[in-house]
């Protein structure tokens, strides 16, 4: 993507985020499987979104990206198996 | 003099080597007690084959030693960094030679665990107890050594150790943080032998030496650029 | 790696584009990277154990608050995207107008700190001491180290923000660095509060 998102509309989407996974995805109502997926996907998508608009490694060397933006989808990744049972 | 320098900044590596090969002869390693074994089985560890245990960690307490030329020739980089006011250098050195004690009078202690068969048991899990939490506790000399290394290159501007270094030195430091821990609990991550004390602690302090090691001997190199620019002046 | 290592105030661009070097102070990343390891370090334990006692976690996480901690995330976020605000003032030499954004940002990891003090005093009141149940363990640890790195960020914004006050001139990566930081203790959180307060 080349055009950059303007810091406050990052912030609209990381809050929006935010308040789906804490307020919405959490109820008991939901199946507990299909939250923890959900919760921990929305969650490695936030961090990415921090990480390549905030710290700015969108405009960084492709060997850091990939790095720090794989580290971004592995933790959650490996989180969802080890909580899944 | 270059080359007895870089013989100097192996020093790291090879203390990490040979208190390792150490810790294997004496049975700490591959997977070390930790705090909630029995008495009977701490007494068995040291008292079993007595002389193994004590030559283990007498090759671990040579092999601690092995670091003071590189921790030496760290304060000595510190120095060209800093000139006349070493303040950062000799903190360094300073607390470079009480980490040295800390982590060489545990060995003894351990080994003294195992000069007497006889002894009586809860004295053998005192002496345990006593080299296990002071090799891991005693951490705040370490700390400040990492940390003044870390302030020295990041006020430098004349990079005889690359930047990184210094973060890594920090990282080191907060590694270290954790190991306080130990004294609240008997078994899990956060007991002596678990992942944040012993496996943390010991993974950061051996990356602290190699890259220390590999930084001092680039550092080397520039060193011999100085003492030319100094006699071509005089 | 050598790109990597290069020095990022020469010639980092303050546009658009590739730029040849990561963000912040040269070497900064190797700090980054070493704490990212033990917080996953931390995360993996954390879940490891709770796969062998499910019920007993389970219980232990609905102690928690997670509305507390559902605006304390968004109360981070915030913080964030003012500390972000502050760096593009700071590239355009509106120096007055990054201090502003500087002193929101240290004002949203203030009330992160307060809230989270009232969480543990609440928390302490109710008897879930750590010998009580492994989880609070993982919980005062987790939350312990964040809650650290909260505080010494503060510290460092501070910090430009009277150095800023005092010297107005200067580059900027010494304050792109501290933001960098700052957004780790963000995206941190980001991590530690589903894992902690909302994964049943």
């Amino acid at each position: 993507m080349l055009t950059e998102r303007p810091t406050w509309m990052t912030w609209g989407l990381l809050a929006a985020a935010s308040i789906v996974t804490t307020w919405i995805l959490s109820a008991d109502s939901v199946d507990r499987r299909w939250a923890l997926v959900a919760i921990f996907v929305v969650a490695a998508w936030k961090v990415r979104l921090v990480m390549t608009d905030f710290i700015e490694l969108r405009r960084a060397p492709l060997l850091g990206r990939l790095a720090f933006e794989g580290w971004a989808v592995l933790v959650p990744l490996t989180l969802v198996v080890l909580l899944w049972q | 003099m270059k080359r007895i320098l870089d013989i100097a900044a192996l020093g790291g590596p090879a203390a990490v080597v040979v208190t390792l090969v150490g810790w294997l002869i004496a049975g700490m390693l591959p997977l070390p007690m930790g705090p909630g074994e029995s008495t009977p089985d701490v007494v068995s560890f040291f008292t079993e084959e007595p002389n193994r245990v004590m030559a283990g960690f007498v090759l671990s307490s040579i092999g601690v030693v092995l670091m003071i030329p590189m921790l030496v020739l760290v304060s000595v980089h510190l120095l060209r960094m800093e000139g006349r006011v070493p303040l950062m250098a000799f903190t360094q050195l300073l607390a470079a030679a009480v980490t040295v004690v800390i982590n060489m009078f545990p060995q003894l202690i351990f080994a003294i665990a195992a000069f007497r068969t006889d002894r009586d048991p809860g004295d053998i899990v005192l002496l345990n107890d006593l080299a296990w939490l002071l090799l891991f506790t005693g951490i705040t000399p370490f700390m400040v050594q990492n940390v003044a290394i870390a302030l020295a290159i990041l006020r430098d501007k004349s990079e005889v150790f690359p930047r990184w270094l210094a973060y890594l030195n920090l990282l080191v430091a907060f590694a270290f943080i954790p190991d306080v821990l130990a004294y609240f609990f008997k078994s899990g991550p956060f007991a002596w032998n678990g992942v944040f004390v012993f496996w943390l602690a010991l993974t950061a302090y051996c990356a602290f030496l190699v890259a220390m090691s590999y930084a001092c001997r680039k550092a080397n190199e520039t060193l011999m650029v100085d003492r030319d620019v100094v006699l071509a002046k005089a | 790696m050598s790109a990597l290592m290069e020095r990022s105030d020469q010639g980092a661009p303050a546009g658009k584009g590739s730029r040849r070097t990561m963000p912040g102070m040269d070497g900064f990343w190797v700090f980054v990277a070493g704490d990212l390891a033990m917080f996953t370090l931390m995360f993996v334990t954390f879940a490891l154990a709770r796969a062998d006692d499910p019920a007993g976690f389970e219980a232990a996480r609905l102690t928690l608050d997670a509305d507390r901690g559902g605006i304390n995330t968004l109360v981070l976020l915030t913080s964030s995207a003012c500390i972000a605000s502050a760096l593009t003032a700071l590239r355009r030499d509106a120096v007055g107008q990054a201090r502003r954004w500087i002193l929101a940002g240290v004002g949203g990891g203030a009330v992160f700190v307060v809230l989270k003090s009232l969480e543990y005093a609440a928390g302490f009141d109710a008897g879930h001491a750590p010998d009580t149940h492994e989880f609070y363990v993982y919980y005062l640890t987790l939350t312990g180290v964040h809650l650290g790195h909260v505080v010494a960020g503060c510290v460092l914004l501070l910090g430009f923000w009277v150095r800023l006050g005092r010297r107005p001139e200067g580059g900027v990566v010494g304050f792109e660095t501290a933001a960098v930081f700052w957004h780790l203790v963000d995206f941190l959180w980001l991590l530690i509060f589903p894992l902690l307060y909302l994964a049943r």
